[in-house]
C-alpha cells in the first residue's frame, strides 16, 4: 500500500472527484486530500517540517475554512510515501505569455515579435527557477514529492473573452497550435531538470486531456465543481478541471505513484 | 559715471563661492533649471551610451511613460532581460555611443540607408554588427541576423512614432567606421565579434561640428515624424575605457567629454525644444570629491545615479527614491550600483 497525500488549492477538487470514481480500482493506493481554495491557500504554509496548513491553535477565517473542508487544519506530510502538490501553475502561464508575444527562432511562427532561441531558453530557465516550490518543499528524499501543474486553460476560452490578461495569451496561442505545443514542450524540458534538482518530480497534464489546438478539452472542464461546496464554476470558467479529468489523471498516474515509494 | 561690473548683483548660483563652495553637502542648489516640464503624460523614448540605461530605469521607476516597443514577459528578471538587450531602451538597439550612430539608426529604420557589413562573425556564430551585445551567443545563420534586424527596425519606427520626448545621452566621440562608406559601429571589430582589418575599418574621432551636425540631422528626421517632439540631452559622466588616439586616456576622455558638452550647449542655444540635464556636472563636480565613482574611478556608483536622477525628478516635481546607503568602511561602492550593459567596458580586457 502506498500512502499518497494530495495537497493544493481549488484544483485538488477535480483530482478528488476523479478518485471518488476510481478508488475501488486502486487498492494499492491510500489517498489523503488536503486543500484550501485560492486566497486561503496563499495563507497556509509548512509551519513545521512536513506539517502543512495552519497550527491547530490558530484563529482565523482560513482555519475555519480548513476545518470545514478537510476536518482539520494541517496535514503531516511525513506520514505519506508520496505527496502530490496540485494547483501551482509551474510557470506555464508566463511561458505561454512569452510565446504568445514572440515568434521563437525554429518554432512555427505566428505574427509576433522575433525572439532568438537562446533568449527563449534563458527566459524559460528564469521562469522555471521562479516556479520551483520554495525551500520547505525542496530536497525531501522521502516522501517523494511531485508537482502537478494546473491544467492548461480550456477550449471554452475561445467563446468567452477572459478578464484575466494572461488567459488572453492562450487564446492567441490557440490560433497557432504548432507553436503552442512546441514552445510549451521546450519550456517543460527546461522546468523538469530544475524541479529534479530540488528533488521534485513533474507530472505532466495527461496528453489525452488536450485538444488539437493545445488547450484543455472542454469535456475535461465542463461542469467542474467548486472545492468548497456543491456549486459549479461558471460556464465561462476555463481554468478548473472536472471529475472526468481527475479520473484520467488517476488512470495515467496511479501505477507511477504506487511505485514511487521506492527510492528514485 | 561708469556702470557697475556686469558681474555685480547676479544670482548666487552665478558665483563659484555661493554656487559651489558654500553649498551644503548633498545640496545641488539650482544646478538644473528645466527649460520645459517633463510630465508623466509624455511618452518618452530613451537612447544613448550605457549611462542612458540608468536614466531610463529611473524614469520607469518614477512611473514615467517610457516607451518599450520590444517588451518581454514581466516574469523575466531585469538582469536576465537586459543580458539580451531588453528593457534597456525604447527598442532593443543597445548602446548608441555616438550621435552618428543615432543618425544612422534612424536613417536605416526609415529605409534611407543600409549599413555596410551588417553581419559580423565569431567562430560559427553570426552577430548584428550594429548591436553585437544584444545576443551574447549570436545567431546560427546570417539570414537570422538580418531577419531579427528587420523586425527590430520596425520597432524603432514604432518607438519614434510614439515619442513626445526624446532623451539622448552622448557617450563617446571615438568610433570605428567602415572606411569606404562611413558606416559607424558601436564597437571596434574584433571586440565582441568581427575581425579587425585596417584596410576595411578606420578610426574616427568626431569633432564638435560632426556631433552637432549628426544630432541636428537626427532631430530634423524625428521632427518630420512628430513636429511637437522635444529633446533632453545629457553627457555621460563615464570616462573612456580606452582610447585609440594615442593620447593618454584621461586626456582623450577630457577631449571627448568637452566636445560632447560643447555640442549639447550649442544644441540648447540653437533649438528651443532641446534641454540639457547636467548629469555630467553632478557626477564630476568638485563638490562631490569623486565619491560618485566606484573604485575603478570610472563606473558611477548607485549613489551617484540616484543623486543625478533625484535632481532631475525633483526639478520636475516628482519624488525620487532615497539613494542607497554606501557600504560601511568604503568610500566608494562597487557592489550596490545596478549593472549596465556596456560593450565599451570590454576594451578593458585588452589592457591585460
Amino acid at each position: 500500500m502506498t500512502r499518497v497525500a494530495v495537497v493544493g488549492d481549488s484544483h485538488v477538487g477535480a483530482i478528488k472527484l476523479g478518485w471518488d470514481r476510481l478508488a475501488a480500482r486502486h487498492p494499492e493506493l491510500k489517498i489523503e486530500f488536503f486543500a484550501a481554495p485560492g486566497s486561503h491557500f496563499n495563507r497556509i504554509s509548512m509551519f513545521e517540517p512536513f506539517k502543512f496548513g495552519l497550527p491547530a491553535e490558530s484563529d482565523s477565517g482560513t482555519g475555519a475554512r480548513l476545518d470545514k473542508l478537510n476536518g482539520r487544519r494541517w496535514i503531516d506530510l511525513a506520514r505519506a510515501d508520496v505527496v502530490v502538490l496540485v494547483g501551482r501553475d509551474g510557470g506555464f502561464m508566463a511561458a505561454a505569455s512569452l510565446l504568445a508575444d514572440h515568434d521563437v527562432d525554429g518554432l512555427p511562427e505566428g505574427r509576433s515579435r522575433r525572439l532568438s532561441h537562446a533568449a527563449f531558453d534563458t527566459f524559460c530557465d528564469a521562469i522555471a527557477e521562479q516556479s520551483v516550490p520554495g525551500g520547505p518543499w525542496r530536497g525531501w528524499g522521502r516522501p517523494r514529492l511531485f508537482l502537478l501543474p494546473r491544467t492548461r486553460p480550456a477550449e471554452n476560452l475561445l467563446r468567452f473573452r477572459p478578464k484575466v490578461m494572461e488567459l488572453r495569451a492562450w487564446r492567441r496561442l490557440a490560433r497557432t497550435p504548432g507553436k503552442l505545443g512546441a514552445g510549451l514542450a521546450l519550456y517543460r524540458d527546461r522546468l523538469e531538470p530544475q524541479l529534479a534538482a530540488a528533488g521534485i518530480g513533474l507530472l505532466d497534464q495527461p496528453a489525452a486531456s488536450l485538444s488539437d489546438n493545445g488547450l484543455t478539452r472542454e469535456d475535461m472542464t465542463r461542469g467542474s465543481l467548486r472545492i468548497d461546496g456543491d456549486d459549479g464554476h461558471s460556464e465561462a470558467d476555463a481554468t478548473h478541471a472536472n471529475a472526468e479529468y481527475g479520473a484520467l489523471f488517476w488512470d495515467t498516474y496511479a501505477p507511477r505513484l504506487a511505485h514511487a515509494r521506492q527510492p528514485a | 559715471m561708469s556702470a557697475p561690473s556686469p558681474y555685480a548683483g547676479l544670482h548666487p548660483r552665478a558665483y563659484w563661492r555661493t554656487g559651489v563652495t558654500e553649498r551644503a553637502e548633498g545640496d545641488l542648489g539650482e544646478l538644473y533649471q528645466p527649460r520645459f516640464p517633463v510630465t508623466r503624460e509624455m511618452r518618452i523614448m530613451t537612447a544613448g551610451s550605457c549611462f542612458a540605461q540608468h536614466v531610463g530605469r529611473a524614469l520607469r521607476r518614477a512611473k514615467f511613460k517610457v516607451i518599450d516597443t520590444e517588451p518581454v514577459e514581466r516574469h523575466i528578471p531585469d538582469a536576465v532581460a537586459e543580458r539580451f538587450g531588453y528593457r534597456q531602451y525604447s527598442a532593443r538597439y543597445g548602446n548608441l555611443y555616438t550621435s552618428r550612430q543615432l543618425r544612422q539608426l534612424l536613417a536605416e529604420s526609415l529605409g534611407r540607408l543600409s549599413p555596410a557589413l551588417p553581419v559580423w562573425r565569431r567562430g560559427e556564430r553570426f552577430f548584428d554588427a550594429q548591436r553585437p551585445g544584444v545576443e551574447p551567443e549570436g545567431h546560427a545563420t546570417e539570414d537570422l541576423v538580418l531577419a531579427h534586424r528587420a523586425a527590430h527596425l520596425a520597432c524603432v519606427r514604432e518607438a519614434v512614432r510614439q515619442a513626445d520626448l526624446f532623451v539622448f545621452t552622448f557617450g563617446l566621440t571615438e568610433a570605428w567606421v567602415h572606411a569606404e562608406t562611413g558606416t559607424v559601429y558601436p564597437t571596434a571589430p574584433g571586440t565582441i565579434a568581427g575581425a579587425f582589418d585596417p584596410e576595411v575599418f578606420a578610426f574616427h574621432n568626431f569633432t564638435v561640428t560632426d556631433v552637432l551636425a549628426d544630432f541636428e540631422a537626427a532631430r530634423r528626421r524625428l521632427k518630420r515624424i512628430n513636429p511637437k517632439m522635444r529633446f533632453l540631452v545629457t553627457v555621460s559622466p563615464v570616462p573612456l575605457t580606452a582610447t585609440a588616439t594615442g593620447r593618454h586616456v584621461e586626456v582623450a576622455t577630457c577631449y571627448s567629454k568637452a566636445v560632447l558638452r560643447a555640442a549639447c550647449g550649442m544644441l540648447v542655444d540653437r533649438h528651443d525644444d532641446v534641454d540639457y540635464f547636467p548629469s555630467f556636472e553632478i557626477i564630476t563636480s568638485q563638490s562631490a570629491g569623486g565619491r560618485f565613482y566606484e573604485d575603478n574611478l570610472r563606473s558611477v556608483t548607485a549613489e551617484g545615479v540616484a543623486t543625478a536622477m533625484g535632481t532631475f525628478l525633483g526639478a520636475h516635481g516628482v519624488d525620487a527614491e532615497a539613494p542607497p546607503p554606501a557600504p560601511e568602511g568604503r568610500r566608494r561602492s562597487s557592489t550596490s550600483a545596478e549593472e549596465v550593459a556596456c560593450e565599451e567596458a570590454l576594451l578593458e580586457a585588452f589592457s591585460r
